[in-house]
């Protein structure tokens, strides 16, 4: 029976003005986006081969350590999934705003994009007259004069709804991947496969909500313009303006000390306070040494200071010992003001992360963030892969550390006169940077948190629709 | 008999449920969005006191931040993305600006929707918008299917008397809409002490809302146009839906992607050729004067003066081909926003960025007035360095500011926009008219 319902649902939004418009927008939109993003990424491909190129050329001709450390810096390749999903990896070097400034200024459309806003749009636009619309036109009473159980009327509707919107989604997304597969510049692998499969797989429970929602409000409504309206409303809510007021919520509710007051009160507590700490230190030292070193006591200058040590050995201890604790008072002066620095950037850190898992936590209401999650971690877009490369070269730091150690102190075994700093040196063995990718299994289980929240949000949503479906009054 | 019709249909109108839900929802996130970026503008601008007291000190490398817009509460625009810190020394005219108040707002942001940000114009563009549909699309196909329409021309009553008077019916009903959420959006700007408006902020404000009332007039029209062509309500409003997002959500942002793809920019290694070679021919000379005052410790008036005289060349040439990439840069930009001419959307984002000085001319504008801070103050106290040591040092870092643009400046800047947008909204009304004239009404 289920089935039925289900085919008489795909059938009648088949014919439908609304059907096919989305379709032939999903047809024009997705390859035309696919194709933009695979040119994108070829040429993000040879400008970083390119420059890579350039290193190494760079590496062969002048390879002395006072350039080494500048010219190796790591940085991540373009990645295949990036023919998709445009993700934010790509702004990683977002500080110095350099490569490319236009995706800053305007926000440019991809798979996420039009899964997150069009499809959603489309899935409530489909469903927004399921119950109140067939409650208008009077069939309602007529279908549930036979003997058919409610929910699988509803089960019917919302996932003849969802099939209705994903098959054409599917064909587009075809073309689209004809269009990558052609293209012979574009390494497509077998975790691509698994990740846009996730991806997909979540896109279905994505627009499953939306469905939904559209028929737990039409059932709550006895007229389709008032339900559109409401489900519009709801749409903007979601899909607009939770998840981009979340990060200004989050600042409101869990304040972060701003980042420049904390540098600048750094920098007075690591230079003029530990000054006058040290001042002070010392002259307290000095009292103490005075008493020990009597010699210590009379002012002289240094010149004076230094023929008198050359023929008073009780003196140039007395010097020595004062050279050492002075020494050490300032080594304590830093250490101290260093700890109190330490602890006031220690707590900014501490704040501004508290912000930004506040933020997401706000914006995980929204299925839109939700999904946009789930998208970019998978596909190594997201905020994850950037924690991720942060990693990678964390660790390549300390192998070039110890490579550079290793090499200098050859040097100067060699020639312990040797100028390190400015010697040209064979650099062939030096560790390079290679940036892997996640292991896809990781990225999914680091991903199942917002696709959990996805799948209780369509969860309750489908509860809420069912009741309301029960209680409805087809009349 | 133009009057009867309007009050009957504005009465309509304010029973409406649409209506209703409509304008709640409207103000709520008007109301809230403003609030938030009250409190948000407020840390930017503690930010920026806070930072600008490190302009002072360093007198090698100024330090030099943008200020946060005052207006950018209503319209956010690109004022946090754009970054707003800038460093300059001999060796630099900075030709973007990096920067810990742009940056770090925009990662949040990006990471999230296609959409920027939510306030003022947000509401206009998206929900206002959403709402004109929604208060046109059945304007005449409603009547059409319940069969009023018949009646109402059975009197007499001219056609177009009915098309006119429901269309400043509604148009009332829109603009007082609008009129309440901006007014509810002003007012809890001015309640707050820290906010100063100037006479030409308000000005700028005045005209924002303008070109909202235009932006909504012309979807408007478009919307009492389908609802005049098609017969059934349900298809009109399904028509305007899909219209809506194409013109408000797909094609500006694909016409962007177009221009970036047909027009392509030089990559940073490229531009760092460029300079090079526009720097080649004084290369020679450069490194023998470096040399000199460097290494071999002449420290002649002569040299020391040609040394600073090269370095601040080479960031000439640089600066120049900077000025090229930007020119280049503008040119790609202005032909994304040619090629979303036709969408309302576009239209109003350019006007409401002009005003509120959140958009990229306002950047460019700042840009300019930092290039010719450095060719004048910046580079006039440095030369002192190598020719009057005393001076320099009882120098003061000389004071950075930028001329204003006039709000009439800004007026005329968007009277294309504005044109085209009275003209789209003048044709689809005279579109409408006709149509109905010809309508068959049984």
């Amino acid at each position: 029976m289920l089935r039925t319902i289900i085919r008489k649902e795909i059938q009648n939004s088949v014919v439908s003005f609304r059907f096919i418009v989305v379709f032939a927008l999903l047809l024009i939109l997705v390859p035309v986006t696919v194709f933009i993003l695979t040119n994108d990424y070829v040429k993000k491909v040879e400008e970083f081969s390119s420059r890579r190129q350039g290193i190494e050329d760079y590496l062969k001709a002048y390879a002395h350590f006072n350039r080494l450390g500048g010219v190796v810096q790591p940085s991540p390749p373009p990645l295949p999934a990036t023919a998709l999903v445009r993700g934010i990896s790509s702004d990683i070097n977002l500080e110095d705003f350099e490569d490319d400034p236009l995706p800053v200024m305007f926000p440019l459309l991809d798979l996420v994009f039009v899964i997150a806003i069009l499809l959603s749009l489309a899935a409530l636009i489909f469903s927004y007259d399921a119950v109140s619309g067939e409650k208008e036109d009077g069939t309602l009473k007529l279908m549930l004069a036979n003997s058919l159980p409610r929910h699988q009327i509803l089960l019917g509707k919302i996932f003849g709804g969802t099939l209705t919107l994903f098959i054409p989604f599917l064909v587009s997304m075809v073309l689209g991947l004809i269009v990558i597969l052609v293209n012979p510049r574009v390494d497509w692998m077998g975790a691509n496969w698994g990740a846009l499969g996730l991806v997909l797989g979540g896109a279905a429970v994505y627009i499953f909500f939306f469905e939904a929602l559209g028929v737990l409000i039409s059932s709550r409504h006895h007229s389709s313009s008032a339900s559109i309206m409401t489900s519009l409303c709801l749409w903007v809510l979601l899909v607009l303006v939770i998840p981009n007021l979340s990060p200004y919520l989050a600042s409101l509710l869990s304040p972060a000390p701003s980042r420049i007051k904390v540098n600048r009160e750094v920098s007075r507590l690591t230079d003029v306070e530990r000054d006058n700490l040290g001042r002070q230190l010392r002259a307290e030292k000095m009292r103490d040494l005075v008493k020990r070193y009597p010699l210590l006591a009379s002012p002289i200058s240094e010149a004076e200071a230094k023929t008198k040590a050359e023929k008073d050995p009780a003196f140039r201890e007395a010097v020595a010992a004062r050279t050492r604790e002075i020494q050490a008072v300032w080594d304590e002066a830093n250490r101290i003001q260093g700890e109190k620095a330490e602890v006031l950037r220690a707590e900014l850190d501490r704040k501004e992360a508290a912000q930004t898992r506040l933020a997401r936590i706000v914006s995980m209401i929204s299925p839109l963030a939700d999904f946009t999650y789930w998208a970019t971690d998978l596909t190594s877009t997201g905020l994850r892969n950037i924690a991720h490369f942060k990693d990678l070269s964390d660790r390549w730091d300390l192998a070039y550390r110890e490579y550079s150690r290793s090499k200098t102190a050859a040097l100067q075994k060699k020639d312990p006169a040797v100028d390190w700093w400015n010697t040209a040196v064979d650099v062939s063995d030096m560790p390079r940077f290679e940036y892997k990718e996640e292991a896809l299994a990781a990225r999914f289980k680091s991903a199942l948190g917002p696709l959990a929240v996805l799948l209780v949000l369509s969860v309750g949503i489908f509860g809420a629709a069912y009741f309301s479906f029960i209680r409805t009054d087809p009349r | 008999m133009i009057g009867t019709i309007v009050k009957r249909e504005i009465l309509d109108y304010l029973k409406s449920a649409k209506f209703q839900i409509g304008l709640v929802v409207t103000l709520v996130i008007a109301v809230v969005a403003t609030a938030i970026n009250i409190q948000d503008f407020k840390l930017r601008q503690q930010d920026y006191t806070a930072a600008r007291e490190e302009m002072k000190g360093n007198k090698y490398e100024v330090l030099i931040y943008r200020p946060p817009q005052v207006l950018s509460v209503l319209v956010q625009g690109k004022d946090r993305v754009l970054g707003s810190k800038a460093s300059l020394t001999t060796l630099t005219i900075p030709d973007r600006l990096t920067g810990y108040m742009g940056s770090r707002g925009a990662e949040r942001q990006r990471s999230l929707s296609g959409f920027g940000s939510v306030d003022f114009a947000f509401v206009v563009r998206v929900i206002l918008s959403l709402m004109v549909v929604f208060l046109a699309y059945n304007a005449v196909s409603e009547e059409k299917s319940f069969g009023t329409l018949k009646l109402a021309l059975a009197n007499p009553v001219p056609r177009h008397h009915l098309l006119l008077g429901k269309g400043l019916a509604g148009l009332a009903i829109v603009l007082g809409s609008l009129f309440i959420a901006s007014t509810a959006s002003v007012l809890l700007m001015l309640v707050q002490p820290f906010i100063v408006l100037a006479g030409s902020d308000v000005m700028r404000i005045l005209n924002l809302v303008a070109a909202s009332a235009l932006y909504l007039i012309a979807f408007y029209a478009l919307s009492l146009f389908v609802s005049v062509l098609v017969n059934r309500p349900s298809t009109a409003l399904m028509i305007l839906l899909q219209l809506w997002i194409i013109l408000v959500v797909i094609y500006p942002h694909l016409g962007v992607d177009i221009a970036e793809n047909f027009f392509r920019l030089p990559g940073d290694r490229e531009l760092s050729a460029m300079k090079q070679a526009a720097f080649q021919p004084y290369e020679a000379e450069f490194n023998k004067v470096r040399d000199a005052y460097r290494y071999k410790g002449d420290r002649s008036p002569e040299t020391g003066r040609r040394y600073f005289e090269l370095q601040a060349l080479e960031s000439q040439k640089s600066h120049e081909v900077d000025l090229d990439f930007g020119r280049q840069l503008t040119r790609q930009m202005r032909l994304a926003q040619n090629l979303c001419l036709l969408s309302p959307a576009v239209l109003f984002d350019r006007m409401a960025n002009r005003y509120a000085r959140t958009g990229l001319d306002e950047y460019e504008r700042f840009m300019q007035g930092l290039a010719r801070y450095w060719q004048t103050k910046y580079l006039g106290l440095q030369k002192l360095r190598y020719e009057d040591l005393k001076a320099y040092q009882k120098a003061e870092v000389p004071a950075f500011d930028y001329p204003t643009e006039r709000t009439a400046e800004a007026w005329i800047a968007t009277i294309p926009q504005g044109l085209i947008l009275c003209l789209m909204s003048l044709i689809l009304f005279v579109l409408a008219y006709a149509a109905f004239l010809k309508k068959d009404v049984r």
